[in-house]
């Protein structure tokens, strides 16, 4: 199931490079360069683009395999290398803004279930659609206005990494983690309320409270197991997705990472760069939906074996 | 006689669909979201299209008299680092969105559709090989495959909307072939294909109207969805070039003036918002309406 997928997932990542208007060599030689035919054509010879798309293909996939993502066109840099450098700054902005948003999610959905159309749940029904509909890059714009040109709580932008100053660093990424965590907080209190309410209403739940079991007991323990089933299904899908959602926050915030990487790959027209980054967020996301699917086996025993 | 027989038949039978039509269009107006959703995206067309009547002043004329001026009663929304009206841009502003958000989800919901019927009615290799392109289309976030493609093509709207139609096809595919495959074993399909009609006269008499329902609520998100994507690339720079208002663009450059004129990022960005908003709401709205038994459960 999988390695099909991910054959297809390197044949598109392939492909972005020939929607290239002309090909890649001319692209690469820039529009200056492009009219010196000896040039062009030895670059495509160097480039290997003389010979048969799918044996260019398996030469691509194949160097890709062990780790050989070409050179960036800007720095003359290894890809992997551009790559790995800027892959730590991202990775802690998904993971504050993942941690953010089910710590926030969790309790409103909660509370929302254990009280359908209430005040509370009819505001975090509100919060929950808005969330949704907000782009996240003009959330962190006004963000970043009101927390930082305005009140200077937080400072506006930049990075440091926490093995340098913790404190600092937490303080810089809150703002973006906030911003990108908005999302998949919105959607999670929406499953966590669904789901829950569904729950609360099945026979063991009234067995649970016939035999006297407190209500905190019955909800936290009894409901919520089995509640969070989909929940954490939802987080794994959604990790990955957040992780090739911060082209924009990191271009706001100024962060080293690997969307900055893609946003500034463009306007270089670094396109190897841009290639490889592609590839590694799809596996990113891959790799976040197997273990989702894997953790889903774990907590329902009844699809285990099936 | 068959000839008189048969425009009778036609009529009926168009009396039933329009019934269809008018019944889902009144149980859209019962339900609150669906009452919202309609009134923001109505609006927002209306706008669009009359746009050079309702806007106050030329969203291109630059007045350096007039440049970054706070919102006041001459300029409600302000003027931008040139002294352009904001409130005409964003009025502007809004064909590109939804031209982009229309065609562009337009033209994935063909291909999906397409796709997905074939899928779903062919089963076997068919449906693998097109199903396992999708899944490997839906691995990559969609901002940033639309990225990629449109730094490729070349940046502006005609290839921003090849890009989002691209990465917007696979819920299509995938949630008409689910349909697709629940009506399938169905009696009135086996009918059809014992009397031996047509494979692709079946899918499209007698399966695609038991598709469609779900299709128009994913239209209706996936609009929302593209505006989004189309606003986050025009952010980035890819969208359509200065001067061309778009929502994404002034947010660009509302962004570098931020401490000075706040106003410029917060008004195009507020535009997305609220349609995004809007068509949220349509689609659930839809969804109800379209569903009869959802809205039964709802109001019982």
């Amino acid at each position: 199931m999988t390695v099909p997928v991910l054959l297809l997932v390197s044949m598109i990542a392939f492909g972005i490079l020939f929607l290239l208007p002309g090909d890649p060599a001319l692209a690469l030689l820039g529009e200056n360069l492009a009219k010196d035919e000896a040039k062009y054509q030895a670059l495509r010879k160097e480039l290997g683009l003389d010979r048969p798309l799918p044996i260019q293909y398996l030469d691509w996939v194949t160097r890709a395999f062990k780790g050989d993502l070409g050179t960036s066109i800007r720095t003359g840099q290894p890809v992997r290398d551009a790559v790995l450098q800027r892959i730590a700054p991202t990775f802690q902005l998904t993971l504050m803004a993942a941690f953010l948003a089910i710590i926030v999610a969790l309790p409103i959905g909660i509370f929302s279930a254990l009280r359908p159309n209430s005040a509370t749940d009819v505001a975090a029904t509100g919060f929950a659609l808005a969330g949704v509909a907000i782009p996240n890059f003009w959330l962190g714009i006004m963000l970043m206005f009101l927390l930082a040109v305005k009140l200077r709580w937080l400072p506006p932008s930049g990075y440091i990494s926490p093995l340098e100053d913790l404190g600092q660093s937490l303080k810089l990424m809150l703002m973006p983690a906030l911003t990108l965590a908005t999302g998949l907080a919105a959607t999670i209190t929406r499953q966590v309320r669904s789901v829950l309410i569904e729950v609360l209403q099945q026979d063991y739940i009234r067995t649970a409270r016939g035999k006297g079991a407190r209500e905190r007991t019955v909800v936290l323990v009894h409901a919520l197991k089995n509640a969070l089933i989909p929940v954490v299904t939802l987080i794994g899908m959604q990790i990955g997705r957040l992780f090739g959602g911060t082209v924009t926050i990191e271009l706001i915030f100024a962060i080293p990472g690997m969307g900055r990487l893609a946003a500034d790959s463009i306007f270089f027209r670094d396109f190897p760069v841009l290639q490889g980054i592609v590839l590694v967020v799809a596996l990113v996301v891959l790799f976040c939906n197997l273990l989702a699917d894997i953790l889903y086996a774990y907590l329902d025993p009844r699809i285990r074996f099936s | 006689m068959a000839g008189t027989v048969k425009p009778a038949a036609t009529v009926a039978l168009r009396r039933q669909q329009q019934g269809y039509l008018v019944s889902s269009l009144k149980r859209l107006l019962q339900t609150p979201q669906g009452i919202i959703g309609l009134a923001i995206v109505l609006s927002l067309i209306l706008l669009a299209v009359a746009a050079g009547g309702v806007a106050p002043y030329d969203p291109y004329a630059q007045d350096y008299g007039a440049v970054l001026k706070a919102p006041s009663i001459a300029h409600w929304m302000g003027t931008d680092n040139m002294g352009r009206d904001l409130l005409s841009r964003v009025i502007y502003g809004s064909r590109i969105s939804l031209q982009v958000g229309l065609v562009s989800v337009g033209l994935a919901a063909i291909a999906g559709v397409l796709m997905g019927l074939a899928a779903g009615y062919w089963a076997g290799a068919v449906d693998e090989v097109l199903m396992r392109l999708m899944d490997a289309l839906y691995s990559f976030p969609a901002v940033l495959l639309a990225l990629a493609i449109t730094a490729a093509l070349g940046p502006g709207i005609g290839n921003i909307i090849v890009a989002i139609a691209i990465v917007y096809t696979p819920p299509f595919a995938r949630l008409t072939r689910a349909q697709v495959l629940s009506v399938r074993e169905m009696e009135f399909v086996t009918a059809a294909r014992s009397i031996g009609v047509q494979p692709w006269r079946i899918i499209g008499l007698h399966i695609w109207p038991n598709t469609v329902a779900p299709i128009i609520v994913q239209v209706s998100l996936s609009v929302s969805l593209a505006m989004i994507v189309e606003a986050s690339l025009s952010f980035l720079g890819l969208g359509a070039q200065p001067p061309t208002a778009t929502w994404g663009e002034m947010l660009r450059t509302g962004y570098r003036f931020l401490e000075r004129a706040p106003w410029m990022s917060f008004f195009p960005g507020a535009a997305i918002f609220v349609t995004v908003l809007g068509l949220n709401f349509l689609g659930d709205g839809l969804r109800m309406a379209l569903d009869p038994r959802l809205m039964q459960r709802r109001q019982g």
